[in-house]
């Protein structure tokens, strides 16, 4: 048995309607609905000439923020993270948003007894 | 000999310096406080201009820096305390002992300096760490003032730590 083609045309027709109305739903779908992904924000608070804490765990996109309380400058730096922020003065801070996935060392290049440890996972 | 015998000399004068303090009260240990940071600004800077060695330069600035920032929260906060930083013969002595420390190390040069300078440093806070151990935090009576001593006390250790580090570090390169 044939099908006219009229009716084929219009079954086709709705059916590419149906699809392109489908793929427009889930669209907006999404992008109404699925939450973003969380970025946080962690505090290593520089005192007693310490990190504290000494060792913070972070996901790569999560902010780290360095808060010196001391009476002098420090520094958060490392070179395997690549990451150096230079001398933060008495009550300053510094923001550094690691990208990279791993384990790192970093330290103070005033205060070689500074030591802390960045896990970026 | 005649250097080693001034490099002694320079050590003694620290125990000489500290060995003093005997229960001051509140405006004592604000002079005791700011004079024994001034002295080893002063020794610092000198070291940040003579010596030859990279590290221990680079220690006499931090000492500079350090203490400098120590004795600006100081002052700063006696002025809010009213408090009147009082003489007394342990300041004194600090002050003397800089000083004679101070004028030995202008005798000095290159590696006789780098080695005086550090060791001076090593022994210099582990007799101010005693004295704010053993007097000045259990002689403070206000409690903000007692509690800036035991704030920067930590700096203290990390800088006896970062002497010794350098020290060491001198006697490999020998």
């Amino acid at each position: 048995m044939t099908i006219p083609s009229t009716i084929r045309r219009v079954v086709t027709r709705r059916a590419i309607v149906g699809l392109v109305l489908a793929v427009l739903t889930v669209s907006i779908g999404q992008a109404a609905g699925a939450p973003p992904p969380k970025r946080r924000t962690h505090k290593v608070v520089m005192e007693a000439t310490q990190y504290q804490p000494a060792t913070i765990t972070v996901k790569a996109g999560d902010t780290i923020e360095w808060v010196n309380k001391d009476l002098f400058p420090h520094t958060a730096s490392s070179a395997e993270a690549k990451f150096n922020s230079e001398a933060i003065a008495a009550g300053a801070t510094w923001k550094f948003t690691p990208k990279v996935k791993g384990d790192f060392t970093y330290t103070c290049i005033f205060h070689p007894t500074m030591k802390g440890q960045l896990r970026v996972q | 000999m005649k250097r080693a015998a001034i490099m002694v000399a320079g050590a003694l004068f620290v125990s000489a310096g500290i060995a003093s303090a005997q229960n001051p009260n509140d405006a004592q240990i604000a002079s005791i406080v700011v004079t024994a940071n001034q002295v080893d600004v002063d020794a610092g800077k000198l070291a940040s201009s003579k010596a030859t060695n990279a590290e221990v330069k680079k220690f006499g600035q931090l000492m500079v820096t350090d203490h400098t920032g120590v004795n600006k929260s100081a002052t700063e906060l006696v002025t809010k305390l009213k408090v009147k930083p009082e003489d007394n013969p342990t300041a004194q002595s600090l002050k003397k002992g800089g000083d004679e420390n101070l004028a030995n190390l202008k005798k000095l040069k290159g590696a006789e300096f780098d080695k005086a300078y550090i060791d001076h440093e090593v022994a210099y806070h582990q007799q101010v760490l005693d004295a704010v151990d053993k007097t000045l935090i259990p002689s403070a009576q206000n409690a903000e003032l007692k509690a800036l001593l035991v704030k920067v006390r930590p700096a203290f250790v990390a800088h006896l730590e970062h002497a010794k580090q350098v020290q060491a570090s001198l006697e490999k390169s020998k």
